[in-house]
């Protein structure tokens, strides 16, 4: 069940690309424990409980405060460029 | 067990990594010992087990300024400050951040992450006085049962060091056994803290879902995450709770007001009039003889102790490991999709474009266990295959709610191993995932049901490895949970 | 070829509120880049949501006014895909339990009759972040996480839109709800408001239906881009069925991007490349349940709006459908009929002057009613005039023309030119006889019985005062003299 086509839609999903060794033995031991999945077969679902909620009165004010200073988010980046997180080029039809 | 107060002023270090914060506490307050020297004695023991051939290696970072911290508490002190932790010493799971430290959840894809906020317990525990002696290693993302997933290295066992500590709070449950630390924060999502202390020989507390709050624990499974603790004895797991879940926190709209911050010094308590569950699902042959054998031991306690004992069949707990091993990938799936190299961590090198950038980035930042179980993650929630695993999971899931909550009517508490075995050697289970996650049997449930459970060094193996039992009680109800515990431990601990 | 164009909006927009969905960064527009961000909009590790109530309030409010259902227990799911300006790889949205669910709203159709749009859901969101590409010369794009976290509303509508036009009447009828509701501010041009549509072709041939197939029509970000794009589309549409044939069976749904400058629309994502959100229950936060007490307390702050407006306007003031309709196109001209009918007997009489001399002296100069120099109270006057015989209807007529232009007050106009109706009995008297004694064929007919012929007579009296004879007082009189 867990042919090549369902492994690279899985990869693309989790935006991983796998090594081809990789690939095979994860596709194997996904299939060995999706299989011990079915135990799950034997039991009757119920209907997920949303008793446990909360009312809008419980949520938070609408009052805003101050953002993070944007020093700290340039310590973080990778790349930081006039304000901005750089990236490569994203491609949309702007480019067009 | 008490420590006179007069003995620790002539105790060498290795005398001084043997006490339990509570007693730290009580000698830092008679003024016989100083936050500085208790933070030199865990970092000569750990300076020395660093030099071992076989190190525990259960710290990723040593504070530099551990001691520094330390000193500034012992001032506090000296001007009469009395916070409920000050100068006491705690280890740090390396999933749970403190503002400008390095926080890299053992994984590559962090390194060189400084949180850039605490985690809310680290403010109360830091409010409170504490000193964070240092970064605990873990399996990468808190995935794993051994501590072999770590981008670190493996953690030993500090009773047989070709032994795991399990996981994945390894690292924490490691460094309070081998007395490297007095106390850790770890974190559970399946049994991620009761597990390496079953292993290591400690106690461990897990929380009820709620009890603490989940802000700045970076996340794995939102819906089963707890910081949880690990310590020498129970007064300690109940001192630190009851700074670190004080009130609900505004940032986690999970998180529950418990009292818990409250709630007075630790009475030891009759057992009479508690009945005491015994899950048949967890001590079937399928459990280690050893492990039986030590459970078996702590049964009679019980009884002896006052309480009431049955076994009580309840069939669902045979499907908790396939439950948790969907929902958990599903909520991990999700939560490190955020991990891609754009704004934080390590990104790789060499991308020609965006799309290679993440790949590239994903596939050199992930471990194995990691990789696997965000591929079982996006596999269960995927369109054809949502209703069959994660729908069906989170069914099972509320059924299994209704049947602990028919349960908890008629006992009090659940008792059973904290693990089927005791500890296994490293790289015995490394490649074969599966046996790896059934290791979880017995500690999945409380997380499926929000519980608190508790893990305590029940006893040891004919060749001396620790074995934990279990204690799990209804939500909220951590302190029968701590009581029961404490009971035991002053008739067995010393 | 007969065909039928069919196309359903997806509406974005984003609320008015203080701070942002999840956290407490300030929900303003524009600043310094990446300078309203923290580390819950910016999804850093260990970060979690925390719901802000007025988000809550604000969806709750635009639902009633779009004629939802509120739903007793709402919930929040993350929906994944992979964007550099998504920074937590998912978006905290609604999947199966919005909100809102099942309303409408109505517009003018293409036809001039009503079209009934329905809403299948509104539910929320939040905003994802935007993307730069700097002219530097560099293979790279900037990205600013401002935007990250802003509180948007998506409104999904039932492809209920028949005509390009109806689409953009539909986004500005939208528009002007929201706004009268005060949630949004609903500026196309900084994005606060945006849509997307699915549209295709029914293709009636050989008394068969044939389905071409949807595209989804993004960056369309005016009104009149709408109705651009769409018109584009069709005509595409149209030329790519006439070529191809291309069943929706067959080919399913793509996704096109507007080009504004070149004035087409692009193919962006090809059927195949159709996304798998994965959703599921975001468990960082917990059910909402919403009581019948708030949705009750909210609903009396929606009473002013459109719908509920038209609702009293033909049940208490007997106004038709299609007047209704007219009258709360805005809600600038629903509060300009409000207030000049305050108090009056005859609500429809002032309806009627308005959807027809206000109305037409609008169009003519494409103002709305708001830019108008005659206010509600003014143009109460005017009416006031009439009633109290002092002008006739068709004078008031050019009295308010007057009033328009100029910004003078009815009374002020009317004692300036003369045109205060004539009560003197002599002088109307003195009109009748001249008129009878010019006119005596008819005069004669009306004796004879055709009754017809005092209207005729009438028209000449009106004449000869230039229109200020009291109406009633003439033809008494004009009756009275012909027994």
């Amino acid at each position: 069940m867990i042919d090549k086509q369902t492994m690279r839609n899985l990869q693309k999903l989790s935006r991983l690309k796998l090594e081809p060794d990789e690939e095979q033995s994860l596709a194997s031991q996904l299939e060995n424990i999706l299989s011990y999945f079915e135990v799950l077969g034997g039991y009757d679902a119920v209907d997920t409980d949303l008793k446990a909620s909360v009312t809008p009165e419980d949520l938070r004010r609408d009052d805003s405060a101050p953002a993070f200073n944007r020093e700290v988010l340039e310590s973080l980046a990778v790349e930081f460029q006039d304000g901005h997180f750089v990236v490569p080029r994203i491609l949309d039809i702007d480019d067009e | 067990m008490s420590f006179p107060v007069f003995w620790i002023s002539m105790m060498n270090d290795r005398r001084l990594n043997g006490l339990t914060l509570s007693e730290m506490r009580r000698a830092l307050q008679a003024g016989e010992v100083s936050s500085v020297e208790l933070v030199e004695a865990f970092r000569n023991a750990w300076e020395e087990d660093s030099s071992n051939e076989k190190p525990v290696n259960g710290y990723v970072e040593f504070f530099a300024d551990a001691a520094q911290q330390a000193r500034k508490a012992d001032e506090a002190r000296a001007a009469g400050g009395h916070g409920k932790l000050l100068g006491l010493p705690i280890a740090v799971k390396d999933n749970i951040q403190i503002a400008g430290r390095l926080t890299t959840c053992a994984s590559n894809i962090l390194q060189g992450y400084r949180a850039p906020y605490s985690a809310t317990v680290i403010e109360r525990l830091e409010a409170a006085g504490a000193v964070f002696l240092g970064r605990a290693n873990m399996d990468e993302f808190a995935m794993g049962s051994s501590c072999e997933y770590s981008c670190y290295g493996a953690v030993r066992n500090p009773h047989d060091r070709d032994r795991t500590a399990g996981g994945s709070s390894g690292g924490s449950a490691a460094l309070v056994a081998a007395k490297q630390a007095p106390f850790a924060l770890g974190s559970d999502t399946g049994g991620s803290v009761r597990l390496p202390a079953s292993f290591c020989g400690v106690y461990g507390l897990k929380p009820s879902y709620g009890t603490l709050s989940r802000y700045g624990l970076v996340a794995f499974g939102s819906s089963l995450d707890q910081i949880g603790f690990l310590a020498r004895s129970v007064e300690d797991l109940q001192l630190v709770l009851s700074v670190a879940a004080a009130g609900v926190d505004p940032r986690d709209q999970t998180s529950e007001k418990t009292g818990f911050e409250n709630a007075g010094p630790l009475r030891a308590r009759s057992l009479s009039g508690l009945t005491i569950g015994i899950p048949g699902q967890l001590v079937s042959e399928a459990v280690d003889p050893q492990v039986l054998q030590v459970f078996d031991e702590f049964r009679r306690w019980l009884e002896s102790a006052g309480a009431k004992t049955r076994v009580i069949s309840i069939p669902v707990l045979d499907a908790c490991v396939a439950m948790y091993y969907i929902i958990a990938p599903a909520e991990a799936s999700s939560n490190l999709s955020r991990f891609d190299g754009v704004k934080y961590g390590r990104r790789a090198a060499g991308a020609e474009n965006l799309d290679a950038m993440y790949e590239k980035t994903r596939e050199e930042g992930f471990g194995p266990e990691v990789k696997r179980r965000i591929l079982i993650g996006n596999y269960v929630l995927s369109s054809g295959y949502y209703d069959a695993y994660y729908k069906k999971a989170q069914g099972v899931r509320a059924l299994l709610q209704q049947r602990m909550d028919a349960v908890f009517e008629e006992v009090d508490l659940l008792a059973s191993p904290t693990s089927p075995t005791p500890p296994f050697r490293l790289g015995e289970k490394v490649d074969d995932p599966l046996a790896m996650y059934l290791t979880d049997i017995c500690t999945t449930p409380a997380n499926l049901t929000k519980s608190p459970a508790l893990s305590l060094p029940g006893g040891r193996t004919s060749d001396g490895l620790p074995v934990g039992v279990q204690l799990t009680g209804r939500r909220f109800c951590e302190m029968t949970l701590l009581e029961t515990a404490y009971s035991w431990e002053r008739e067995h601990a010393g | 070829m007969k065909y039928e164009v069919v196309i359903g909006c997806e509406v974005h927009v984003q609320l008015q509120t203080r701070s942002k969905a999840f956290c407490r960064c300030p929900n303003t527009f524009g600043g310094e880049p990446n300078s309203r961000v923290c580390p819950v909009c910016m999804g850093l590790p260990g970060s979690l949501p925390v719901t802000n109530s007025a988000m809550i309030e604000a969806a709750i409010l635009a639902g009633l006014a779009l004629d939802c259902d509120i739903a007793g227990v709402t919930k929040f799911d993350r929906k994944h895909y992979v964007y550099p300006d998504l920074p937590k790889g998912y978006q905290i949205s609604q999947f199966d339990m919005p909100i809102c669910t099942g309303g409408h709203i109505d517009i003018p159709a293409s036809d001039g009759s009503l079209r009934r749009v329905r809403i299948i859901r509104v539910h929320m969101e939040e905003d994802a972040g935007k993307n730069i590409h700097p002219d530097d010369g560099r293979s790279v794009s900037y990205l600013d996480y401002n935007r990250c976290g802003t509180p948007l509303l998506e409104i999904v509508s039932e492809p209920d839109l028949r005509a390009p036009q109806e689409a953009s009447a539909y986004v500005q009828a939208i528009r002007e709800i929201l706004r009268a509701v005060g949630v949004s501010d609903c500026n196309m041009e900084e994005g606060s408001l945006r849509c997307d549509a699915n549209i295709n072709l029914w293709v009636y041939e050989d008394g068969k239906k044939y389905a071409t197939p949807i595209a989804e029509i993004k960056n369309m970000n005016s009104f009149r881009s709408i109705r651009n794009a769409l018109e584009y589309e069709v005509k595409r549409q149209v030329r790519e069925w006439e070529q191809s044939r291309l069943l929706l069976e067959v080919a399913g749904k793509t996704t096109r991007g507007y080009l504004e400058a070149k004035g087409i629309t692009v193919l962006q994502r090809a059927k195949e490349e159709a996304s798998d959100y994965r959703y599921f229950p975001e468990p960082d936060l917990k059910p909402i349940s919403i009581s019948r007490e708030m949705i009750d307390a909210l609903k009396a702050r929606v009473g002013a709006l459109p719908a509920e407006r038209r609702r009293r306007y033909i049940g208490e003031y007997g106004i038709t459908e299609q007047d209704a309709l007219n009258l709360t196109s805005s809600a600038a001209m629903a509060d300009f009929f409000e207030a000049a009918a305050a108090g009056h007997p005859e609500p429809k009489r002032i309806s009627n002057f308005i959807l027809a001399e206000v109305k037409k002296y609008l169009n003519q100069r494409s103002i709305g009613v708001d830019e108008l120099a005659v206010d509600a109270r003014a143009f109460r006057r005017l009416i006031d005039l009439v009633d109290a015989g002092k002008i006739s209807g068709k004078i008031a007529k050019e009295v308010f023309v007057d009033m328009a232009d100029t910004g003078k007050d009815a009374l002020a106009i009317i004692e300036e030119k003369g045109l205060i109706q004539i009560d003197n009995s002599d002088a109307i008297a003195q009109a009748v006889d001249e008129v009878i004694v010019e006119n005596p064929d008819s005069a004669a007919d009306y004796k004879n019985g055709k009754e017809k012929a005092i209207g005729f007579l009438m028209g000449q009296v009106m004449k000869k005062t230039k229109g200020k004879a009291n109406p009633a007082m003439a033809i008494q009189l004009l009756r009275a003299k012909l027994k």
